[in-house]
Protein backbone atom coordinates (compact mmCIF):
# COMPACT_ATOMS: atom_id res chain seq x y z
CA UNK A 1 0.00 0.00 0.00
CA UNK A 2 2.37 2.66 1.11
CA UNK A 3 5.43 3.25 -0.90
CA UNK A 4 7.83 6.13 -0.61
CA UNK A 5 8.71 5.92 -4.25
CA UNK A 6 5.11 6.53 -5.19
CA UNK A 7 4.94 9.54 -2.97
CA UNK A 8 7.87 11.26 -4.51
CA UNK A 9 7.02 10.16 -8.03
CA UNK A 10 10.69 9.91 -8.67
CA UNK A 11 11.50 7.66 -11.52
CA UNK A 12 14.75 7.04 -9.87
CA UNK A 13 16.64 3.89 -10.50
CA UNK A 14 18.99 2.72 -7.91
CA UNK A 15 22.42 4.17 -8.16
CA UNK A 16 24.26 1.10 -9.23
CA UNK A 17 27.43 2.13 -10.78
CA UNK A 18 30.39 0.12 -11.68
CA UNK A 19 32.73 0.60 -8.83
CA UNK A 20 35.65 -0.96 -10.51
CA UNK A 21 37.87 2.09 -10.78
CA UNK A 22 35.36 4.15 -12.74
CA UNK A 23 34.55 6.95 -10.36
CA UNK A 24 33.06 9.50 -12.72
CA UNK A 25 31.41 12.25 -10.80
CA UNK A 26 32.21 10.72 -7.44
CA UNK A 27 34.51 12.51 -5.10
CA UNK A 28 36.31 10.66 -2.40
CA UNK A 29 36.85 12.55 0.77
CA UNK A 30 40.23 12.25 2.33
CA UNK A 31 40.40 9.69 5.04
CA UNK A 32 42.61 9.82 8.05
CA UNK A 33 46.27 9.06 7.89
CA UNK A 34 47.82 6.32 9.92
CA UNK A 35 49.30 7.58 13.14
CA UNK A 36 53.10 7.36 13.22
CA UNK A 37 53.48 6.57 16.83
CA UNK A 38 52.52 3.14 17.94
CA UNK A 39 54.40 1.06 20.43
CA UNK A 40 55.78 -2.13 19.05
CA UNK A 41 53.55 -4.28 21.19
CA UNK A 42 50.35 -2.55 20.17
CA UNK A 43 51.19 -1.79 16.63
CA UNK A 44 49.21 -4.60 15.08
CA UNK A 45 46.09 -3.89 17.13
CA UNK A 46 46.39 -0.17 16.64
CA UNK A 47 46.83 -0.58 12.94
CA UNK A 48 43.69 -2.72 12.71
CA UNK A 49 41.85 -0.17 14.76
CA UNK A 50 43.01 2.60 12.47
CA UNK A 51 41.65 0.74 9.47
CA UNK A 52 38.34 0.27 11.26
CA UNK A 53 38.20 3.94 12.20
CA UNK A 54 38.76 4.80 8.60
CA UNK A 55 35.84 2.61 7.60
CA UNK A 56 33.67 4.29 10.23
CA UNK A 57 34.66 7.64 8.78
CA UNK A 58 33.55 6.51 5.35
CA UNK A 59 30.13 5.58 6.69
CA UNK A 60 29.88 9.03 8.21
CA UNK A 61 30.57 10.92 5.03
CA UNK A 62 27.76 13.36 4.39
CA UNK A 63 26.58 12.12 1.02
CA UNK A 64 26.88 8.66 -0.35
CA UNK A 65 24.99 5.92 -2.01
CA UNK A 66 25.76 2.33 -1.24
CA UNK A 67 24.44 -0.87 -2.72
CA UNK A 68 25.03 -4.21 -1.13
CA UNK A 69 23.79 -7.75 -0.90
CA UNK A 70 23.20 -9.58 2.32
CA UNK A 71 23.32 -13.35 2.16
CA UNK A 72 21.88 -15.46 4.94
CA UNK A 73 21.59 -19.15 4.34
CA UNK A 74 20.14 -19.34 0.87
CA UNK A 75 18.49 -15.96 1.03
CA UNK A 76 19.91 -13.16 -1.04
CA UNK A 77 18.85 -9.71 -0.01
CA UNK A 78 20.06 -6.86 -2.18
CA UNK A 79 19.51 -3.40 -0.80
CA UNK A 80 20.58 0.16 -1.28
CA UNK A 81 21.40 2.77 1.30
CA UNK A 82 21.46 6.40 0.41
CA UNK A 83 22.66 9.03 2.77
CA UNK A 84 22.53 12.77 2.35
CA UNK A 85 23.07 15.85 4.42
CA UNK A 86 21.06 18.99 3.80
CA UNK A 87 21.65 22.02 6.01
CA UNK A 88 23.38 19.75 8.45
CA UNK A 89 20.35 17.50 8.71
CA UNK A 90 21.04 13.94 7.92
CA UNK A 91 18.77 11.69 5.95
CA UNK A 92 19.19 8.06 5.26
CA UNK A 93 17.04 6.04 2.90
CA UNK A 94 17.17 2.27 2.79
CA UNK A 95 15.44 0.27 0.12
CA UNK A 96 15.27 -3.51 -0.01
CA UNK A 97 15.27 -4.35 -3.64
CA UNK A 98 13.79 -7.84 -3.85
CA UNK A 99 10.31 -8.89 -3.02
CA UNK A 100 7.51 -6.74 -1.66
CA UNK A 101 8.58 -3.21 -0.97
CA UNK A 102 10.40 -2.44 2.23
CA UNK A 103 11.81 1.02 2.76
CA UNK A 104 13.16 2.87 5.73
CA UNK A 105 13.61 6.58 6.04
CA UNK A 106 15.77 8.14 8.76
CA UNK A 107 14.84 11.79 8.83
CA UNK A 108 15.21 14.20 11.69
CA UNK A 109 14.26 12.58 14.91
CA UNK A 110 12.22 9.83 13.35
CA UNK A 111 12.81 6.58 11.58
CA UNK A 112 9.86 5.49 9.47
CA UNK A 113 9.26 2.02 8.14
CA UNK A 114 7.33 1.43 4.99
CA UNK A 115 6.45 -2.14 4.26
CA UNK A 116 4.24 -3.47 1.56
CA UNK A 117 0.84 -4.32 3.00
CA UNK A 118 1.58 -2.93 6.44
CA UNK A 119 0.62 0.45 7.80
CA UNK A 120 3.78 2.51 8.02
CA UNK A 121 5.05 3.29 11.47
CA UNK A 122 7.80 5.35 13.00
CA UNK A 123 10.05 5.35 16.02
CA UNK A 124 11.86 8.22 17.64
CA UNK A 125 15.53 8.56 18.12
CA UNK A 126 18.62 7.33 16.40
CA UNK A 127 18.77 3.87 15.05
CA UNK A 128 21.55 1.99 13.38
CA UNK A 129 21.19 1.67 9.65
CA UNK A 130 20.13 -1.90 9.31
CA UNK A 131 21.75 -4.25 8.25
CA UNK A 132 24.97 -2.52 9.20
CA UNK A 133 25.94 -3.01 12.85
CA UNK A 134 25.73 0.13 14.95
CA UNK A 135 29.51 0.16 15.36
CA UNK A 136 30.04 0.76 11.68
CA UNK A 137 28.70 4.26 12.12
CA UNK A 138 29.22 4.83 15.83
CA UNK A 139 32.74 3.53 16.05
CA UNK A 140 34.47 0.72 17.85
CA UNK A 141 35.33 2.43 21.13
CA UNK A 142 34.24 0.44 24.07
CA UNK A 143 34.52 -2.88 22.28
CA UNK A 144 38.14 -3.45 23.29
CA UNK A 145 37.17 -5.36 26.39
CA UNK A 146 35.30 -7.96 24.45
CA UNK A 147 36.89 -8.01 21.01
CA UNK A 148 40.34 -7.98 19.51
CA UNK A 149 41.13 -6.23 16.25
CA UNK A 150 43.63 -8.09 14.11
CA UNK A 151 45.22 -7.31 10.78
CA UNK A 152 44.82 -10.04 8.22
CA UNK A 153 46.28 -10.40 4.78
CA UNK A 154 45.61 -8.80 1.45
CA UNK A 155 43.43 -10.16 -1.27
CA UNK A 156 41.31 -9.00 -4.14
CA UNK A 157 37.66 -8.19 -3.51
CA UNK A 158 35.28 -6.55 -5.98
CA UNK A 159 38.20 -6.01 -8.32
CA UNK A 160 40.09 -3.98 -5.72
CA UNK A 161 43.08 -4.72 -3.49
CA UNK A 162 41.61 -5.36 -0.08
CA UNK A 163 42.93 -5.49 3.46
CA UNK A 164 41.39 -8.02 5.80
CA UNK A 165 40.67 -6.82 9.33
CA UNK A 166 39.38 -9.39 11.78
CA UNK A 167 37.22 -8.60 14.75
CA UNK A 168 37.64 -11.56 17.04
CA UNK A 169 35.81 -12.05 20.32
CA UNK A 170 37.92 -12.53 23.41
CA UNK A 171 35.70 -15.33 24.62
CA UNK A 172 33.66 -18.08 22.99
CA UNK A 173 30.42 -16.27 23.43
CA UNK A 174 30.36 -14.27 20.27
CA UNK A 175 30.87 -14.55 16.56
CA UNK A 176 33.79 -13.16 14.61
CA UNK A 177 33.43 -10.44 12.04
CA UNK A 178 35.86 -10.38 9.15
CA UNK A 179 35.98 -7.19 7.16
CA UNK A 180 37.66 -6.64 3.84
CA UNK A 181 38.45 -2.98 3.37
CA UNK A 182 39.55 -1.25 0.23
CA UNK A 183 43.33 -0.96 0.46
CA UNK A 184 43.37 2.56 -0.94
CA UNK A 185 40.17 4.13 0.27
CA UNK A 186 39.41 2.12 3.36
CA UNK A 187 35.76 1.57 2.60
CA UNK A 188 34.01 -1.70 3.30
CA UNK A 189 33.99 -4.20 0.49
CA UNK A 190 32.84 -7.33 2.25
CA UNK A 191 31.85 -8.43 5.76
CA UNK A 192 31.52 -12.01 6.93
CA UNK A 193 30.09 -13.20 10.22
CA UNK A 194 31.78 -16.42 11.28
CA UNK A 195 30.73 -18.90 13.91
CA UNK A 196 33.11 -20.53 16.40
CA UNK A 197 33.62 -23.31 13.88
CA UNK A 198 34.83 -20.69 11.37
CA UNK A 199 31.83 -21.33 9.19
CA UNK A 200 30.45 -18.25 7.48
CA UNK A 201 26.97 -17.59 8.83
CA UNK A 202 26.23 -14.36 7.08
CA UNK A 203 27.83 -12.44 4.29
CA UNK A 204 27.54 -8.78 3.34
CA UNK A 205 28.89 -7.92 -0.09
CA UNK A 206 29.20 -4.28 -1.07
CA UNK A 207 28.51 -3.83 -4.76
CA UNK A 208 29.12 -0.14 -5.08
CA UNK A 209 29.70 2.92 -2.97
CA UNK A 210 29.61 6.40 -4.42
CA UNK A 211 30.47 9.54 -2.53
CA UNK A 212 29.36 12.94 -3.74
CA UNK A 213 29.77 16.50 -2.60
CA UNK A 214 26.12 17.25 -2.85
CA UNK A 215 23.13 15.20 -1.79
CA UNK A 216 21.42 13.36 -4.57
CA UNK A 217 18.13 14.35 -6.13
CA UNK A 218 16.45 11.48 -4.35
CA UNK A 219 17.64 12.71 -0.98
CA UNK A 220 16.56 16.22 -1.78
CA UNK A 221 13.09 15.00 -2.57
CA UNK A 222 12.96 12.84 0.53
CA UNK A 223 14.02 15.77 2.65
CA UNK A 224 10.97 17.75 1.77
CA UNK A 225 8.30 15.27 0.83
CA UNK A 226 5.41 15.68 3.22
CA UNK A 227 4.68 12.29 4.71
CA UNK A 228 1.17 11.31 5.70
CA UNK A 229 0.37 12.68 9.10
CA UNK A 230 -1.37 9.66 10.42
CA UNK A 231 1.71 7.52 10.71
CA UNK A 232 1.82 6.31 14.30
CA UNK A 233 4.97 6.91 16.27
CA UNK A 234 5.60 3.96 18.48
CA UNK A 235 7.04 5.09 21.76
CA UNK A 236 7.67 3.81 25.21
CA UNK A 237 5.57 4.68 28.21
CA UNK A 238 7.33 7.12 30.51
CA UNK A 239 7.35 4.80 33.50
CA UNK A 240 8.98 1.47 33.09
CA UNK A 241 7.88 -1.44 35.14
CA UNK A 242 10.70 -3.17 36.92
CA UNK A 243 11.97 -6.35 35.36
CA UNK A 244 9.94 -9.42 36.17
CA UNK A 245 12.73 -11.76 35.13
CA UNK A 246 16.46 -11.42 35.49
CA UNK A 247 19.50 -12.85 33.84
CA UNK A 248 21.89 -14.61 36.11
CA UNK A 249 24.47 -14.77 33.40
CA UNK A 250 25.29 -12.89 30.25
CA UNK A 251 28.53 -12.62 28.32
CA UNK A 252 30.65 -9.73 29.46
CA UNK A 253 29.76 -6.34 28.06
CA UNK A 254 26.09 -6.88 27.33
CA UNK A 255 23.83 -4.16 28.62
CA UNK A 256 20.07 -3.92 28.85
CA UNK A 257 18.65 -1.73 26.11
CA UNK A 258 14.96 -2.13 26.79
CA UNK A 259 12.28 -4.39 28.12
CA UNK A 260 8.54 -4.65 28.16
CA UNK A 261 5.63 -7.01 27.87
CA UNK A 262 4.01 -7.28 24.50
CA UNK A 263 2.32 -9.73 22.21
CA UNK A 264 4.14 -11.57 19.50
CA UNK A 265 2.72 -10.40 16.21
CA UNK A 266 2.48 -13.82 14.66
CA UNK A 267 0.97 -15.82 17.46
CA UNK A 268 -0.54 -13.11 19.67
CA UNK A 269 1.02 -14.64 22.76
CA UNK A 270 1.98 -12.15 25.46
CA UNK A 271 5.63 -12.36 26.38
CA UNK A 272 8.04 -10.72 28.78
CA UNK A 273 10.79 -9.29 26.69
CA UNK A 274 14.32 -7.98 27.20
CA UNK A 275 16.88 -6.73 24.70
CA UNK A 276 20.62 -6.63 25.37
CA UNK A 277 23.51 -5.38 23.30
CA UNK A 278 27.29 -5.24 23.46
CA UNK A 279 27.46 -2.63 20.73
CA UNK A 280 27.91 -5.08 17.92
CA UNK A 281 25.44 -7.83 18.69
CA UNK A 282 21.87 -7.85 20.02
CA UNK A 283 20.27 -10.56 22.15
CA UNK A 284 16.52 -10.85 22.66
CA UNK A 285 15.13 -12.80 25.57
CA UNK A 286 11.52 -13.93 25.63
CA UNK A 287 9.62 -15.48 28.51
CA UNK A 288 6.43 -17.04 27.21
CA UNK A 289 3.98 -18.43 29.72
CA UNK A 290 1.27 -19.10 27.19
CA UNK A 291 2.56 -22.22 25.54
CA UNK A 292 0.18 -25.12 25.90
CA UNK A 293 2.37 -27.79 24.45
CA UNK A 294 5.98 -27.31 25.36
CA UNK A 295 8.96 -28.90 23.73
CA UNK A 296 11.91 -29.32 25.97
CA UNK A 297 14.44 -27.68 23.73
CA UNK A 298 14.65 -26.36 20.22
CA UNK A 299 17.67 -24.95 18.45
CA UNK A 300 17.79 -23.39 15.06
CA UNK A 301 19.39 -20.68 13.06
CA UNK A 302 18.64 -18.23 10.33
CA UNK A 303 21.85 -16.97 8.82
CA UNK A 304 23.86 -15.62 11.70
CA UNK A 305 20.87 -15.48 14.02
CA UNK A 306 20.58 -18.29 16.54
CA UNK A 307 17.24 -19.31 17.95
CA UNK A 308 17.11 -21.32 21.12
CA UNK A 309 14.03 -22.21 23.13
CA UNK A 310 13.99 -23.99 26.41
CA UNK A 311 11.10 -25.17 28.53
CA UNK A 312 11.25 -24.77 32.29
CA UNK A 313 8.56 -24.61 34.94
CA UNK A 314 5.72 -24.60 32.47
CA UNK A 315 6.99 -21.72 30.43
CA UNK A 316 9.17 -21.25 27.40
CA UNK A 317 12.34 -19.18 27.39
CA UNK A 318 13.55 -18.10 23.96
CA UNK A 319 16.94 -16.57 23.22
CA UNK A 320 17.44 -14.96 19.82
CA UNK A 321 20.61 -13.30 18.62
CA UNK A 322 23.81 -13.53 16.64
CA UNK A 323 25.55 -15.65 19.24
CA UNK A 324 26.73 -19.24 19.36
CA UNK A 325 24.18 -21.81 20.41
CA UNK A 326 26.16 -22.72 23.53
CA UNK A 327 25.96 -19.13 24.70
CA UNK A 328 22.21 -19.03 24.13
CA UNK A 329 21.82 -22.26 26.06
CA UNK A 330 23.80 -20.90 28.93
CA UNK A 331 21.82 -17.68 29.12
CA UNK A 332 18.55 -19.60 29.09
CA UNK A 333 19.63 -21.75 32.01
CA UNK A 334 20.31 -18.71 34.17
CA UNK A 335 17.04 -16.85 33.91
CA UNK A 336 15.12 -16.49 37.13
CA UNK A 337 12.17 -14.53 38.46
CA UNK A 338 13.07 -11.16 39.87
CA UNK A 339 10.95 -11.26 42.96
CA UNK A 340 12.38 -14.27 44.62
CA UNK A 341 9.64 -16.52 43.36
CA UNK A 342 12.19 -19.12 42.44
CA UNK A 343 15.65 -20.14 43.28
CA UNK A 344 18.42 -18.25 41.64
CA UNK A 345 20.57 -20.88 40.02
CA UNK B 1 2.93 9.29 -37.70
CA UNK B 2 5.53 11.92 -38.26
CA UNK B 3 3.71 14.68 -36.53
CA UNK B 4 3.16 12.42 -33.54
CA UNK B 5 6.91 12.06 -33.28
CA UNK B 6 7.36 15.72 -33.78
CA UNK B 7 4.99 16.63 -31.05
CA UNK B 8 6.64 14.12 -28.73
CA UNK B 9 9.98 15.72 -29.42
CA UNK B 10 8.48 19.09 -28.81
CA UNK B 11 7.12 17.87 -25.52
CA UNK B 12 10.51 16.54 -24.56
CA UNK B 13 12.00 19.90 -25.28
CA UNK B 14 9.55 21.46 -22.94
CA UNK B 15 7.05 22.86 -25.38
CA UNK B 16 3.89 22.11 -23.60
CA UNK B 17 0.99 21.35 -25.82
CA UNK B 18 -1.92 20.23 -23.72
CA UNK B 19 -3.47 18.19 -26.42
CA UNK B 20 -0.25 16.35 -27.09
CA UNK B 21 0.15 15.84 -23.38
CA UNK B 22 -3.30 14.34 -23.12
CA UNK B 23 -2.60 12.06 -25.97
CA UNK B 24 0.63 10.95 -24.40
CA UNK B 25 -0.98 10.24 -21.08
CA UNK B 26 -3.66 8.10 -22.58
CA UNK B 27 -1.71 6.12 -25.11
CA UNK B 28 0.49 3.21 -24.16
CA UNK B 29 2.25 3.36 -27.51
CA UNK B 30 3.11 6.98 -27.09
CA UNK B 31 4.36 6.35 -23.62
CA UNK B 32 6.63 3.66 -24.85
CA UNK B 33 7.99 6.01 -27.47
CA UNK B 34 8.45 8.62 -24.78
CA UNK B 35 10.52 6.23 -22.72
CA UNK B 36 12.57 5.20 -25.69
CA UNK B 37 13.27 8.75 -26.76
CA UNK B 38 14.50 9.57 -23.32
CA UNK B 39 16.67 6.53 -23.19
CA UNK B 40 18.16 7.41 -26.54
CA UNK B 41 18.85 10.91 -25.37
CA UNK B 42 20.48 9.66 -22.23
CA UNK B 43 22.55 7.17 -24.15
CA UNK B 44 23.78 9.89 -26.44
CA UNK B 45 24.75 12.03 -23.53
CA UNK B 46 26.31 9.05 -21.80
CA UNK B 47 23.96 9.39 -18.89
CA UNK B 48 22.60 5.91 -18.85
CA UNK B 49 22.54 4.29 -15.45
CA UNK B 50 24.38 0.99 -15.34
CA UNK B 51 21.11 -0.73 -14.91
CA UNK B 52 17.95 0.32 -16.57
CA UNK B 53 14.76 -0.73 -14.99
CA UNK B 54 12.22 -0.73 -17.73
CA UNK B 55 9.42 -1.63 -15.45
CA UNK B 56 9.84 0.89 -12.70
CA UNK B 57 7.56 3.41 -14.33
CA UNK B 58 4.96 0.76 -14.94
CA UNK B 59 5.10 -0.36 -11.41
CA UNK B 60 4.79 3.13 -10.18
CA UNK B 61 1.80 3.70 -12.45
CA UNK B 62 0.16 0.56 -11.20
CA UNK B 63 0.76 1.57 -7.64
CA UNK B 64 -0.57 5.03 -8.29
CA UNK B 65 -3.67 3.57 -9.89
CA UNK B 66 -4.31 1.54 -6.77
CA UNK B 67 -3.89 4.42 -4.37
CA UNK B 68 -5.16 7.53 -6.00
CA UNK B 69 -5.32 9.42 -2.76
CA UNK B 70 -1.60 9.14 -2.35
CA UNK B 71 -0.81 11.20 -5.41
CA UNK B 72 -0.31 14.90 -5.48
CA UNK B 73 0.34 15.91 -1.94
CA UNK B 74 -0.78 19.50 -1.84
CA UNK B 75 2.06 21.83 -2.37
CA UNK B 76 2.85 22.81 1.17
CA UNK B 77 5.00 25.73 2.09
CA UNK B 78 8.45 24.37 2.49
CA UNK B 79 8.90 24.27 6.19
CA UNK B 80 11.70 22.87 8.19
CA UNK B 81 10.63 19.46 7.09
CA UNK B 82 14.13 18.20 7.14
CA UNK B 83 13.99 18.62 10.88
CA UNK B 84 10.36 18.13 11.71
CA UNK B 85 8.50 15.56 9.69
CA UNK B 86 4.83 16.15 10.16
CA UNK B 87 3.65 13.06 11.93
CA UNK B 88 0.70 12.56 14.12
CA UNK B 89 0.05 11.01 17.40
CA UNK B 90 2.45 9.09 19.51
CA UNK B 91 1.21 5.64 20.37
CA UNK B 92 2.81 4.32 23.49
CA UNK B 93 3.62 0.69 23.87
CA UNK B 94 0.41 -0.73 25.19
CA UNK B 95 1.37 -2.59 28.27
CA UNK B 96 -1.59 -4.61 29.26
CA UNK B 97 -3.11 -5.13 25.93
CA UNK B 98 0.51 -5.72 25.05
CA UNK B 99 0.02 -5.22 21.39
CA UNK B 100 2.16 -3.00 19.28
CA UNK B 101 -0.02 -0.80 17.16
CA UNK B 102 1.40 -2.27 14.02
CA UNK B 103 1.69 -5.66 12.48
CA UNK B 104 5.05 -7.15 13.16
CA UNK B 105 5.71 -8.22 9.63
CA UNK B 106 9.17 -8.08 8.33
CA UNK B 107 10.69 -10.28 5.69
CA UNK B 108 9.18 -13.72 5.68
CA UNK B 109 11.65 -15.89 7.43
CA UNK B 110 12.46 -19.22 6.01
CA UNK B 111 14.14 -20.77 8.97
CA UNK B 112 15.44 -24.05 7.81
CA UNK B 113 16.44 -26.93 9.89
CA UNK B 114 15.52 -26.88 13.52
CA UNK B 115 16.72 -29.64 15.79
CA UNK B 116 14.22 -30.58 18.34
CA UNK B 117 15.02 -32.57 21.37
CA UNK B 118 12.03 -34.32 22.80
CA UNK B 119 12.21 -36.85 25.55
CA UNK B 120 9.79 -39.59 24.69
CA UNK B 121 8.65 -41.07 27.94
CA UNK B 122 6.18 -43.63 26.72
CA UNK B 123 7.30 -44.59 23.32
CA UNK B 124 6.27 -48.07 22.30
CA UNK B 125 9.75 -49.43 22.50
CA UNK B 126 10.24 -48.21 26.04
CA UNK B 127 13.17 -46.16 24.92
CA UNK B 128 13.27 -42.87 26.73
CA UNK B 129 16.45 -41.49 25.34
CA UNK B 130 16.19 -38.12 23.68
CA UNK B 131 15.34 -38.29 20.03
CA UNK B 132 16.29 -35.70 17.55
CA UNK B 133 14.14 -34.64 14.69
CA UNK B 134 15.01 -31.99 12.21
CA UNK B 135 11.99 -30.13 11.03
CA UNK B 136 11.62 -27.48 8.41
CA UNK B 137 9.77 -24.40 9.51
CA UNK B 138 7.22 -22.27 7.78
CA UNK B 139 8.36 -21.21 4.39
CA UNK B 140 11.38 -23.41 4.56
CA UNK B 141 11.20 -25.80 1.70
CA UNK B 142 14.96 -25.66 1.50
CA UNK B 143 17.07 -28.52 2.74
CA UNK B 144 18.22 -28.77 6.29
CA UNK B 145 21.12 -26.57 7.19
CA UNK B 146 24.26 -28.65 7.21
CA UNK B 147 25.49 -27.09 10.41
CA UNK B 148 22.79 -28.74 12.44
CA UNK B 149 24.00 -32.23 11.92
CA UNK B 150 22.12 -35.37 11.06
CA UNK B 151 18.73 -36.36 12.32
CA UNK B 152 17.92 -39.58 14.02
CA UNK B 153 14.74 -41.35 13.22
CA UNK B 154 11.91 -40.35 15.43
CA UNK B 155 9.93 -43.23 16.79
CA UNK B 156 6.52 -42.20 17.98
CA UNK B 157 3.64 -44.50 18.76
CA UNK B 158 0.73 -43.92 16.44
CA UNK B 159 -1.56 -42.47 19.08
CA UNK B 160 0.98 -39.82 19.99
CA UNK B 161 1.62 -38.81 16.46
CA UNK B 162 -1.15 -36.32 16.08
CA UNK B 163 -0.44 -34.38 19.21
CA UNK B 164 3.24 -34.40 18.40
CA UNK B 165 2.41 -33.10 14.98
CA UNK B 166 0.37 -30.31 16.43
CA UNK B 167 3.08 -29.47 18.86
CA UNK B 168 5.61 -29.26 16.07
CA UNK B 169 3.38 -27.01 14.04
CA UNK B 170 2.91 -24.69 16.97
CA UNK B 171 6.60 -24.80 17.66
CA UNK B 172 7.33 -23.72 14.12
CA UNK B 173 4.96 -20.83 14.37
CA UNK B 174 6.49 -19.70 17.62
CA UNK B 175 10.02 -19.80 16.31
CA UNK B 176 9.02 -17.65 13.38
CA UNK B 177 7.15 -15.37 15.75
CA UNK B 178 10.26 -14.89 17.90
CA UNK B 179 12.45 -14.22 14.89
CA UNK B 180 10.08 -11.65 13.45
CA UNK B 181 9.63 -9.99 16.79
CA UNK B 182 13.38 -9.88 17.37
CA UNK B 183 13.80 -7.90 14.16
CA UNK B 184 11.02 -5.59 15.17
CA UNK B 185 12.29 -5.09 18.71
CA UNK B 186 15.74 -4.12 17.53
CA UNK B 187 14.03 -1.14 15.96
CA UNK B 188 11.62 -0.40 18.77
CA UNK B 189 13.72 -0.73 21.85
CA UNK B 190 15.99 2.22 21.99
CA UNK B 191 15.70 3.85 25.30
CA UNK B 192 19.16 5.23 25.67
CA UNK B 193 17.85 8.68 26.29
CA UNK B 194 15.27 7.63 28.81
CA UNK B 195 16.27 8.73 32.27
CA UNK B 196 16.72 5.97 34.73
CA UNK B 197 17.40 3.36 32.15
CA UNK B 198 18.26 0.65 34.56
CA UNK B 199 21.41 -1.14 33.84
CA UNK B 200 21.62 -2.03 37.48
CA UNK B 201 18.45 -4.02 37.26
CA UNK B 202 20.49 -6.67 35.59
CA UNK B 203 22.68 -8.57 37.91
CA UNK B 204 25.60 -9.34 35.77
CA UNK B 205 27.58 -12.28 36.99
CA UNK B 206 31.07 -12.93 35.74
CA UNK B 207 31.21 -16.13 33.74
CA UNK B 208 32.89 -19.07 35.33
CA UNK B 209 36.58 -18.82 34.76
CA UNK B 210 38.19 -15.46 34.56
CA UNK B 211 37.18 -13.36 31.66
CA UNK B 212 40.31 -12.80 29.68
CA UNK B 213 41.69 -9.41 29.10
CA UNK B 214 44.49 -8.98 26.67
Amino acid sequence: MWNLMVLIKANKSVLFSSYNGALRGAVFVILIAISPWVSAADSATNEARVWLDRMVQSFNQPNYSLSLIRIQQQQYEPLMIERGTIDQHELVYVNYLNGPEREVLHRGDLVTYFHHDVTPYAVRGERPIDPLPASFTNGFDGLDDDYRFIMGGRSRVMGRPAQLVRIEPRDDNRFSLWLWLDAEQGILLRADTLGPDDQTREHLQVMSMNFTREPSALIRQLASVPLPNDIPIIGALPHQEPLAWKCGWLPHGFKLVGHDQHKLGLTQQPVHYQLYTDGLVNISIYINTHVSRLSSQVEGSYGATTVFTHAADGMEIAIIGNIPIATAQRIAKHIYPANGGGEKP
Amino acid sequence: MTDKHESLSALMDGDVDLKALDRLLSSADEQESWTNYHLIGQAMRDELPARIDMTLADRISAAIAEEPTVLAPQAKPKTDSARQPAYGKVIPFLRHAGQYAIAATVAAFAVVGVQQYAVQQDSGTGDSSPVVQTIPLIGGAAPVSASLGTAKVLRIPADEQQSTQQRLVEQRMRINAYLQDHELQMRMQQQADQPGQQQDDVEYVEPDGAHQGE
